[in-house]
């Protein structure tokens, strides 16, 4: 009997394990059908209240489903819950989620249409971000297609182009020599961009989340604003340092200020934030109401 | 007691100090009294040496002599040879060495050309120093160490090791007295302070040259900036961001029996957070003129000048937080006196949902141009529950001493009938107390909304763009979010990206991380192992296939023979020696002079053992023997590779 316990013990386990993953996969479709029928719901509401409400309770329920204890990391959900955040008129989660969401999957289509969507409605006076390098435009073909499947592509086009080489060598056909010869510059073409694409993370890029937040002089509250006006939910700035809460910021145009932190959401950072930058957007809209 | 301006502005003039000796020295010596037409020359210098530098590698160099005086701040000059023209090396601020400011003051580039005909052809030569001056000033006397220092131009960098400069100490001067008054109160963050700078001089005024004061009081706030006029006196202040001058008024005081011609400022800070402040004492430093001398149009002018300094008290100001006790909500950080809010509305007949924009002035005596508005909806504000308010902290315009902000809400209830009146809070740092204002309040006629339902503008919009966006789109989100405004207003953004707001449904499309899974790690692994394995394999048989068939086939021949001889060592002896002779013979054709030499005893020693007469009467063959014959085809076999 005593020989049979370990056994037990890891079936046991086994079994528990399998119940509980089970367990979190039922939670998370249920608040996926749950933020799904929220923005059906407000799509299909005549109201405007009820739409925005039910819009903001979607956001909340897709960034539930994106930074919650499980962190789904996807792009089609954080398209989702930018989609969410420009119909419940958070400009400025909308633009994080976009950008969050090419982060994870740069070639995502609808999240590239609707960022371009979402910066548009900004104000005339501030800074876009910056368009593409040369280096992405050179790459712009390798965008398209999601970082794993660059990945696995690049891997089978060096697999096709070793085999037309090996080929080449062992029966000295110049069609095959020339074939691996494509299949080879194609394989370091891809590499290349999936390492341009990887090397530089947009570690400092963040958007302002709130509503308004003033850009100031000084790291203080009572430092003078550094701008004309406040800059808008959605701006996007490079952070070159953090300090006591304060982030000193750079916009696209090479003019920089002081915001708090908590004004701003971090686009290669998936934290916890933003569900309760979007509770706290959610809960404020609530009580407005 | 009246100083003429171009007097004190000549005296006491902020344009930067020299370094002169603590010993009476003759000022011809001094770098800053140089005569002028030094200057020319010294500039032709650095042209030619300039013109003759190698133009190959950028060459950096330091001119930091001294001698250096503590509170005085000193020049230093970093001269870059061998840059380019276009564009201006960039300095690269040195780590901060405790003490000792070091502030780059002006990038002077010299350029010069050259041109030479030579056998009728002209070639010109251009080229370039650039002339970094610095300021550099020591709280103490000291040895200081500042560097390294890096200059560069676009991929091209210089640098220069770090130099040790030091700074010597001044005398002090019974003639002069610095003070600085600070209020004997607490103050508040965001309040103005006054603060009173005092110079006192017991003596001629004519012998002073470069009067400097310095504080870290002025380092450590932001002082309110006063542009004074052309007819101000000015008194030099020196702090981390530079030189200033403040306005400054003139008097005659008596302190001690002696009589002191007293220069004071009083210039303005604000304290930005709350602490206590410990200041070391002011210094005021100087050069004092002690010899004279007749210029060529027998002008006065400074023969000999000597440092000096005067000390004052060490200072301590303590800024306090505001009080957490009797703070209204609408208390957003305020200071100062006499506040009044002024609320006007756009309209007052409104729908339910219509937007009025409401402007909302706030005057008085304090920051008004960095106070910010405090919520609507507290001390007795607008409701949130029947007004919808903005989110966030507002941002406004300042004008002419009032601060401006344009702020939207909406009405949400029929039943409201006026915008009440709204609160602003400051501290009074004077009484230490909060105090409140309230606008007036403003009567609303407000109507029900007339519904457009969004599904008449969704289903239009599906209408026009079925595929691309099932739901709805941009334009219909627009529209939609504002269905419910009034005719008259419009629709606050138009894009010309539209967006596609559709959302994805499927849970194994939305829940599934998109990370990197084993498996496709495993495939990627498994192609380029396979795409190498099938490029060794190439790679081999083609060496194989280039081998001569000839020596293949002699090769083959004596693996033969050598699996032969091998196999005989099971064998009775003589079975083994005709077998090990055999395959020896023909290995011998294969083998070179000196092989063959040691070939022949084997297949002798072979013989003898074939031809004894009673045979290998059922005995084994000795391994040795064996073992001696396979390794010497084995060398042969090698050989032949």
């Amino acid at each position: 009997m005593s020989n049979a316990c370990p056994y037990i013990v890891c079936l046991w386990l086994t079994m528990t394990s399998a119940v509980l993953v089970n367990g979190q996969s039922a939670a998370l479709n249920a608040t996926l059908s749950e933020a799904i029928e929220s923005y059906d719901a407000a799509m299909d509401s005549a109201s405007r209240d009820e739409r925005l409400r039910l819009f903001q309770q979607a956001e909340l329920l897709f960034a539930r489903l994106a930074t919650g204890p499980s962190g789904v990391r996807n792009g089609n959900l954080y398209s989702n819950l930018g989609n969410a955040a420009l119909q419940a008129e958070h400009l400025g989660l909308a633009v994080l989620s976009y950008r969050r969401a090419l982060y994870i999957e740069p070639g995502h289509r609808q999240a590239r249409q609707n960022l371009e969507h979402a910066r548009s409605l900004l104000p005339d006076w501030v800074p876009r971000a910056a368009p593409a390098g040369n280096a992405d435009t050179f790459f712009v073909w390798a965008q398209q297609l999601s970082l794993r499947v660059r990945w696995l592509l690049a891997a089978a086009m060096f697999l096709s182009g070793s085999a037309l080489l090996a080929a080449a060598i062992r029966w000295e056909r110049l069609l095959f020599r020339n074939m691996a010869v494509l299949g080879l510059v194609t394989w370091m073409l891809l590499l290349a961009a999936t390492l341009w694409q990887q090397l530089r993370p947009p570690l400092a890029d963040a958007v302002v989340t709130r509503s308004e937040a003033i850009a100031r002089a000084a790291d203080a509250t009572n430092a003078p604003a550094r701008f004309g006006e406040p800059l808008p939910g959605g701006t996007e700035v490079q952070v070159e340092q953090q300090r006591d809460g304060w982030a000193h910021v750079r916009l696209a145009d090479g003019r920089d200020g002081w915001l708090r932190s908590s004004d701003l959401g971090f686009v290669c950072d998936i934290p916890k934030e933003l569900s309760g930058a979007a509770s706290t957007q959610l809960n404020s809209g609530s009580s407005a109401r | 007691m009246y100083v003429p301006r171009s007097v004190w502005r000549r005296q006491f003039g902020t344009d930067g100090g020299p370094s002169v000796a603590a010993r009476v020295h003759d000022s011809r010596k001094d770098r800053w009294n140089r005569p002028t037409w030094l200057a020319p020359i010294f500039v032709t210098l650095i042209l030619a040496w300039a013109s003759l530098a190698s133009a190959a590698e950028p060459v950096v160099q330091v001119e930091a002599d001294g001698p250096h005086f503590a509170g005085i701040p000193s020049v230093v000059r970093i001269l870059v040879k061998g840059f380019d023209q276009e564009p201006e090396p960039q300095f690269v601020q040195p780590d901060a060495t405790p003490g000792l400011q070091v502030e780059l003051i002006n990038v002077v580039p010299h350029v010069s050309q050259r041109i030479e005909i030579f056998n009728g052809r002209q070639t010109n030569y251009s080229s370039v120093v650039y002339d970094f001056r610095f300021r550099m000033l020591a709280d103490k006397p000291g040895a200081y160490t500042t560097g390294p220092f890096y200059i560069q131009q676009g991929q091209t960098r210089v640098t220069h090791q770090a130099i040790d400069v030091k700074f010597e100490d001044i005398a002090a001067d019974k003639d002069t007295r610095v003070l600085i008054k600070l209020p004997d109160r607490a103050v508040y963050p965001g309040e103005r302070v006054l603060v009173e700078v005092q110079w006192w001089y017991a003596s001629d005024t004519d012998n002073i040259r470069n009067l400097t004061v310095r504080s870290q009081l002025f380092d450590q706030f932001n002082f309110v900036e006063e542009k004074p006029d052309q007819r101000d006196q000015l008194l030099p202040i020196q702090t981390a961001k530079g030189s200033v001058g403040l306005k400054a008024k003139v008097s005659k005081e008596t302190f001690r029996g002696r009589s002191y011609i007293v220069l004071t400022a009083s210039p303005q800070f604000i304290p930005d957070k709350p602490g206590e402040f410990n200041f070391p004492p002011t210094v005021a430093t100087m050069n004092k003129v002690v010899r004279w001398r007749r210029d060529f149009f027998r002008g006065k002018v400074p023969a000999a000048t000597v440092p000096t300094k005067s000390t004052g008290q060490a200072v301590r100001l303590v800024v306090r937080p505001y009080p957490r006790e009797g703070r209204p909500e609408s208390f957003v950080g305020a200071v100062g006196n006499g506040f009044a809010m002024e609320v006007t509305a756009d309209r007052t007949v409104v729908r339910v949902g219509d937007p009025i924009g409401l402007t909302v002035r706030v005057r008085g005596e304090g920051r008004v141009e960095n106070i910010s508005l405090p919520p609507l909806d507290v001390d007795g504000g607008m409701s949130a529950d029947r007004f919808r308010l903005p989110a966030g902290e507002l941002a406004g315009t300042l004008e002419d001493g009032v601060k401006t902000f344009p702020v939207s809400v909406r009405v949400l209830d029929a039943n409201v009938r006026e915008i009440p009146a709204l609160a602003f809070s400051w501290f009074n740092p004077n009484t230490e107390t909060y105090q409140t204002t309230h606008s007036a309040p403003i009567a609303l006629r407000v109507e029900e909304a007339e519904l457009v339902t969004a599904a008449d503008v969704v289903s239009r919009v599906a209408t026009t763009d079925p595929q691309d966006s099932p739901k709805t789109d941009a334009g219909a989100t627009d529209q939609a979010s504002h269905a419910e405004t009034a005719p008259g207003t419009a629709v606050a953004h138009s894009s010309a990206h539209h967006a596609d707001l559709s959302i994805e449904v499927s849970p194994e499309r939305l829940l599934t991380n998109q990370r990197p899974r084993i498996s496709e790690t495993l495939a990627q692994a498994a192609c380029y192992l396979g795409g190498l394995t099938l490029l060794m394999l190439a790679v081999w048989d083609r060496r194989r296939r280039l081998v001569d068939p000839q020596v293949a086939r002699q090769r083959q021949n004596l693996r033969e023979h050598q699996q032969r001889i091998q196999s005989a060592a099971g064998l009775p002896r003589d079975v083994a020696a005709k077998r090990i002779a055999d395959s020896l013979r023909a290995v011998a054709a294969n083998a070179n002079a000196e092989q063959r030499s040691r070939i022949e005893p084997l297949i002798a020693q072979c013989e003898e053992i074939i031809y004894v007469p009673e045979g290998g009467n059922g005995e084994l063959v000795q391994p040795e023997f064996v073992a001696r014959a396979a390794g010497l085809t084995a060398e042969i076999l090698q050989e032949t590779a």
